[in-house]
């Protein structure tokens, strides 16, 4: 489909809202991403320390365990409606990490909760985070499954 | 309101975490992963500091790696722990190291089965394990039982 041209009117406005459009501070949110982004790995890192000091989690068993506390945090400062504000100061820092997937259960289950613990909290609670989930779980599958084909070949 | 509340999370959090300090028995190890401890290789079966022999040899082919800054070794017959710690940028390159240094130790010291990690846990409990035999705290049969159980560790994936 051929691009409609656009009238000296548009244009010009075009030009006067270019003008008057705040510009994003990219290298200021960049960094609140990565500095916030980095918090919580620290947190991560503490917690799957103690998991290798005072349990029998070795190194490659500890991310079990540290994602679930990570995410239960998450859901705990959701819950409390700290971590929306965390969230409006970092953006993608408090949104990236394993937390803002738990972030996204529980807001949503918030969200719905007027409208019933099935209906509401149930059908609604893995909107936002359902694709994430469907997704590892397909992407894991498919891994496993060239792992399984390579291993076959290769003997 | 929510400066309370944030301090009342947080109290419950140190608690939380309090309640498992006295599960650690030992209280070198438990600095282990933060200072160099570079042990004397031990054996389970003499139970006293090794003579210069195949563990300190070992000991000195490993530290020898440039990749590596700290050795634990601990001795159960024909079986020898070998955990080490990887320089932090290093860590990149620690399944090639691991690898590497097993094929090395082996190639070596022949009739020797070398269980070999550079994980954290494993590098723990050696350190603890050894400390106990080399103040004679554990006796044979326990020790053998705690080395075994290092051993399924390594083995462990999810």
């Amino acid at each position: 489909m051929q691009k409609q041209q656009k009238t000296i009117e548009q244009k010009n406005y075009e030009k006067l809202q270019g003008k008057h459009e705040l510009k994003r501070p990219i290298a200021k949110n960049c960094l609140k991403a990565f500095l916030v982004g980095g918090l919580f790995c620290t947190v991560g890192q503490a917690i799957s320390y103690f998991y290798i000091y005072f349990f029998n989690f070795t190194e490659q068993t500890v991310g079990n365990p540290t994602s679930a506390t990570m995410v239960f945090i998450a859901l705990l400062l959701t819950g409390f409606g700290i971590y929306d504000r965390i969230g409006q100061f970092a953006g993608a820092g408090s949104a990236v990490p394993v937390t803002g997937f738990g972030n996204a259960i529980i807001s949503a289950a918030i969200e719905h909760r007027t409208e019933g613990f099935v209906l509401g909290v149930g059908s609604n609670m893995f909107k936002l985070a359902g694709s994430v989930i469907v997704f590892g779980v397909f992407s894991a599958f498919v891994v496993a499954l060239i792992k399984t084909l390579f291993g076959m070949l290769g003997g | 309101m929510m400066r309370r509340l944030c301090l009342q999370l947080l109290f419950t959090f140190t608690l939380f975490l309090s309640g498992c300090a006295s599960n650690g028995d030992g209280k070198t190890e438990r600095f282990a992963l933060l200072k160099e401890t570079n042990p004397k290789p031990m054996d389970i079966i003499d139970a006293t500091d090794s003579k210069i022999g195949d563990e300190e040899a070992v000991k000195k082919e490993v530290i020898k790696n440039d990749h590596i800054y700290d050795v634990v070794i601990v001795k159960n017959g024909k079986e020898m722990l070998v955990a080490y710690k990887i320089k932090h940028m290093h860590r990149f390159q620690m399944k090639q190291v691991e690898k590497k240094l097993t094929k090395d130790l082996n190639k070596k010291f022949e009739g020797i089965h070398f269980i070999v990690s550079s994980d954290y846990k494993i590098f723990l409990e050696a350190v603890r394990l050894n400390k106990l035999l080399r103040e004679n705290e554990i006796p044979r049969e326990e020790a053998k039982k705690e080395f075994k159980q290092i051993v399924e560790l390594k083995e462990e994936k999810t």
